[in-house]
């Protein structure tokens, strides 16, 4: 042992390592990762957009898939949910003394569709029994603003919503109907709704 | 040498670092998402819970149902159906349907309408699916896609899309959990929507579901004397559950808080950002994440 090193223990040791350059390989590999690493997060990050999740690509591959698989059913909903449901509820069920449930109701799910655009075009006034309950309370002629396209649409919603599964409605059948009542407005009543026949 | 301050600057970056990945960048991203209105309807998704299953809420919090339930269902991919419902021009369908190299075309016309649609193909891309409804809806066929998102969460029946950050905008703290001895609880509102069902797991989970290791709640509910007439709360319990002769199972408030939570952990509403397909959902035949009876516990029997 050196007397002098004894004497000197509380300084820092003096250490000289001279000089080391990185390799001028690993600065290209390091610099090859960090552009395929931009290029992966330029690829698969979509941006940082908040509604892209994996295993999403990016938002036109969102917009292409169409919500509940069917065109005719996102835009019934679409109807349902700016025209029926501020009185028949988004539950279908109604309220209770004021407007009849959609959901199990016989007029919405007869075999024919006639009725029901009959209904939802000109209106309907006067009692009707729904699921066994009267109601009495006019309905405005909500249907007579929609297309051929969107009437069918909203009716077929309701048709296949709630545990309802009757048949679909078709554009053809809602202008068939329109083209029969020509220019007649009138406000339906059950007894003229009755006189179609429930397979119509 | 003094190498003090290096080290204050090189923990300091670390800090920062992982300060600006995890806290900064995410509040610059998802930190600014309300409650909005899904395409289609016009209530805000996700809506303030009802006031009971706000309570149950703190019940599930304060029972710790977070160290063996997560609430998020994860999403590896997704795939897409094709299908079919009836033809108007049987001949040009079934030529249609052989091109697509869909064997039974005969069959698959008698059976398919409307109201009993026919899967004729599974697990094909968009473009796939795309083409081969074009193909069927010229030949005068009624066809459609159906979205399926895919993954084990949604083999397990857990889900039907994946969880994302707008499912948790009224959760606090949020009960995502990190551990699933018992399975994840995302979507069990919709699964199992039966009260009673929930009562009698609470109450006992061996009652509903074969070998599960939960334990029982069984201090959630009051036995009590039958009085002049048995309570319309009491459980409905099996034989070997039940309890002595005059004598009724009631579950106090907190089980019924409870249950009413776990009815409205409910995510069956499509986002854009997390597409899916509304179906009919039945409850699976037995729970998918109960243990083989083969290492179930022994079971965990009042004493009656």
């Amino acid at each position: 042992m050196n007397k002098d090193v004894t004497n000197n223990f509380d300084a820092e040791p003096k250490v000289s390592g001279g000089q080391a350059y990185l390799p001028l390989w690993l600065t290209g590999l390091l610099g090859l990762l960090l552009y395929w690493g931009c290029n992966y997060i330029d690829k698969h990050g979509s941006g940082f957009n908040q509604y892209v999740y994996s295993p999403y690509g990016d938002t036109n591959q969102l917009g292409s898939f169409v919500i509940g698989g069917d065109e005719d059913y996102a835009l019934g909903r679409a109807k349902y949910a700016q025209i029926c449901m501020p009185c028949h509820q988004e539950s279908g069920m109604g309220v209770p003394n004021q407007f009849p449930p959609l959901a199990g109701s016989e007029w919405v799910n007869a075999v024919g569709a006639s009725r029901l655009i009959h209904l939802t075009q000109n209106g309907l006034s006067g009692p009707i029994k729904v699921k066994g309950t009267d109601w009495n309370l006019v309905m405005p002629p909500m249907g007579a603003t929609l297309t051929d396209k969107e009437l069918a649409a909203v009716l077929t919603y309701i048709r296949s919503t709630w545990g309802n599964k009757a048949p679909k409605v078709t554009p053809e059948q809602v202008k068939t109907v329109r083209a029969a009542l020509g220019g007649n407005t009138d406000p339906q009543t059950v007894e003229i709704l009755q006189k179609i026949p429930d397979t119509e | 040498m003094n190498y003090g301050s290096l080290i204050f600057l090189g923990v300091f970056a670390t800090f920062v670092a992982s300060w600006w990945g995890m806290v900064f960048a995410p509040q610059l991203q998802i930190g600014s998402q309300q409650p909005k209105a899904p395409e289609g309807v016009s209530v805000a998704y996700p809506s303030v819970r009802p006031g009971i299953a706000a309570q149950g809420r703190q019940i599930y919090v304060s029972q710790g149902c977070v160290y063996c339930h997560s609430q998020q269902v994860r999403q590896e991919g997704y795939t897409f159906e094709v299908l079919f419902l009836g033809t108007t021009n049987q001949q040009a369908t079934a030529t249609a349907l052989d091109k697509l190299g869909i064997k039974g075309g005969a069959q698959l016309i008698a059976a398919a309408n409307e109201t009993s649609p026919q899967l004729i193909l599974t697990n094909v891309s968009l473009q796939q699916a795309s083409a081969a409804e074009t193909a069927l809806k010229e030949s005068g066929a009624n066809a459609s896609r159906v979205f399926i998102p895919t993954g084990a969460d949604m083999s397990r029946g857990w889900g039907l899309r994946q969880s994302v950050a707008q499912d948790y905008l009224q959760e606090y703290p949020v009960q995502i959990g990190n551990s699933r001895l018992g399975p994840d609880l995302t979507n069990i509102g919709a699964r199992r929507p039966d009260a009673a069902w929930h009562l009698n797991h609470l109450y006992n989970s061996r009652i509903e579901v074969k070998g599960s290791i939960m334990p029982a709640y069984q201090y959630l509910f009051d036995k009590r004397k039958i009085g002049r007439a048995p309570s319309p709360d009491a459980l409905k319990l099996p034989p070997e559950f039940a309890p002595p002769a005059g004598y009724e199972i009631v579950p106090k408030p907190e089980a019924l808080t409870l249950v009413a939570y776990l009815q409205s952990l409910q995510t069956t509403t499509p986002l854009f950002e997390a597409p899916m397909t509304q179906m009919p959902q039945s409850a699976p035949a037995g729970d998918t994440n109960a243990p083989s009876a083969t290492n179930a516990p022994a079971t965990n029997t009042p004493s009656k």
